[in-house]
């Protein structure tokens, strides 16, 4: 991550500035993205099994979102931002599945906290009973 | 779509900076570091996220070290836009993931307490048996001695009954001390001459024993009456003898009345020198002669007719 987002910066910089550059950026744009694509798609299809259209709704369709403009890029050619938007849409997707499953893991304590409050609570009637 | 929205800002942003690097006016705070920054203070605030998610944790900061050095080197806008979001991005997830493993250890600590609170009912259940089993022991222990003790008391009773039956034993064994004898009118109480005042009707201390003990017997057997005769020798004139006969007769009837013994169910009866038991030829003969005789009757109360 920290080497593509360097380059980005150096593609972004050079577009700005120097042609030079340009050759450099020509290099990268040269071959198309796909195994960024893929693999974003993969840790989407992931947070959706998780069970984020329940649990991070939101963070679901931002790394949706953020896939089809990758590939909207790839049909414009636009290596560069096929790859930003890809790399984006995966960042989205971990944190749909991070959220997704940190709601459930919340949801389950809470569930067996109660149950065990519950369970106290009966077992301290019993022996007033007794 | 952030990006999109943010493009005009952006564009500002850009020509913005640009004059700042003009000016050299470096140290204008840039607003997407500050953003980033201030989502990572929030959670660097908690000890939590960077025990429980150290890794994802150190990207967010890696990722904003690196932010910061865009932002020094003048990087473009639209690249620290998006540097910013996604250094957002990571900090949110290390946020989600210290909440998972703080989430795990809740629900360790619970089950762990479920467990225990389980142990407790079981044990508390085994008290609660083991008090009921205590409690039916003791149950079962009184009810034992209780029937123990009401054995006791029906050996008691079997015990006053027997020494009840002894006493009559012993009391029909002094009637035969008493030289009751059987004959067969039944059994019959001879009481001498000497047992009464010459010539009187008067019943002397040493007859009274013999009447209370013959009380006592009529007292243990109130089915049994008795018949009372009076004799007496040849001397004297038959009138005067069946008169004698007939006092001494009343006179025990009376005696035993006066022990208790209910008037019914003795009879009197004087027959004078009718019925001689010796030869009134001798003082011995006659002086047998002289006597109260008492029938005793079965258990029917009939006493059977002098033939």
């Amino acid at each position: 991550m920290k080497i593509k987002n360097k380059n980005r910066t150096l593609i972004k910089n050079g577009a700005g500035a120097l042609g030079a550059v340009i050759l450099l950026g020509g290099c990268v744009q040269d071959i198309p993205p796909y195994e960024d694509l893929t693999r974003s798609s993969y840790v989407i299809k992931e947070a959706d099994e998780d069970g984020a259209r329940d649990f991070a709704p939101l963070e679901l369709r931002n790394a949706n979102k953020a896939l089809e403009k990758a590939k909207a890029a790839l049909k414009e050619e636009d290596y560069d931002e096929a790859r930003y938007y890809a790399g984006l849409a995966e960042l989205e997707a971990e944190n749909a599945k991070a959220k997704t499953e940190s709601v459930k893991r919340q949801k389950a304590a809470d569930e067996l906290t109660e149950s065990v409050r519950v369970l106290k609570e009966e077992l301290q009637r019993y022996q007033v009973d007794k | 779509m952030n990006v999109l929205l943010n493009t005009p800002k952006i564009i500002t942003a850009c020509l913005v900076g640009s004059l700042s690097l003009l000016a050299g006016c470096a140290t204008t705070p840039n607003p997407e570091l500050e953003k980033a920054q201030k989502l990572y203070d929030e959670v660097q605030a908690d000890p939590q996220v960077m025990a429980k998610a150290p890794v994802a944790f150190v990207e967010a900061e890696e990722s904003l070290t690196e932010l910061k050095q865009l932002v020094d080197e003048g990087g473009d806008d639209l690249a620290i836009q998006r540097l910013s979001y996604e250094t957002q991005l990571k900090t949110k997830i290390a946020r989600e993931k210290a909440n998972t493993a703080i989430a795990s250890d809740t629900i360790a600590k619970a089950e762990a307490e479920r467990k225990q609170v389980l142990i407790d009912a079981r044990t508390l259940e085994a008290d609660t048996r083991a008090k009921q089993a205590i409690e039916a022991r003791l149950k079962a222990e009184e009810a034992l001695r209780e029937a123990e003790q009401s054995k006791l008391s029906m050996a008691e009773a079997q015990q006053s009954a027997a020494e009840a039956q002894a006493k009559a034993d012993e009391l029909a064994r002094q009637l035969a001390e008493l030289q009751a004898r059987p004959t067969e009118r039944g059994m019959v109480l001879t009481m001498g001459d000497v047992l009464f005042d010459y010539d009187k009707s008067d019943v002397k201390a040493g007859g009274m024993r013999i009447i209370s003990k013959l009380a006592r017997f009529l007292e243990k057997y109130p089915e049994r009456n008795i018949q009372i005769e009076g004799h007496t020798d040849s001397t004297g004139s038959d009138a005067y003898n069946l008169r004698l006969s007939e006092r001494r007769a009343e006179s025990v009837k009376r005696a035993l009345m006066y022990e208790g013994i209910k008037r019914d169910r003795m009879t009197t009866v004087g027959y004078g020198e009718q019925f001689p038991i010796a030869s009134n030829a001798t003082s011995s003969g006659r002086q047998q002669n002289r006597r109260v005789e008492i029938i005793i009757s079965d258990e029917t109360g009939a006493v059977k007719k002098r033939q």
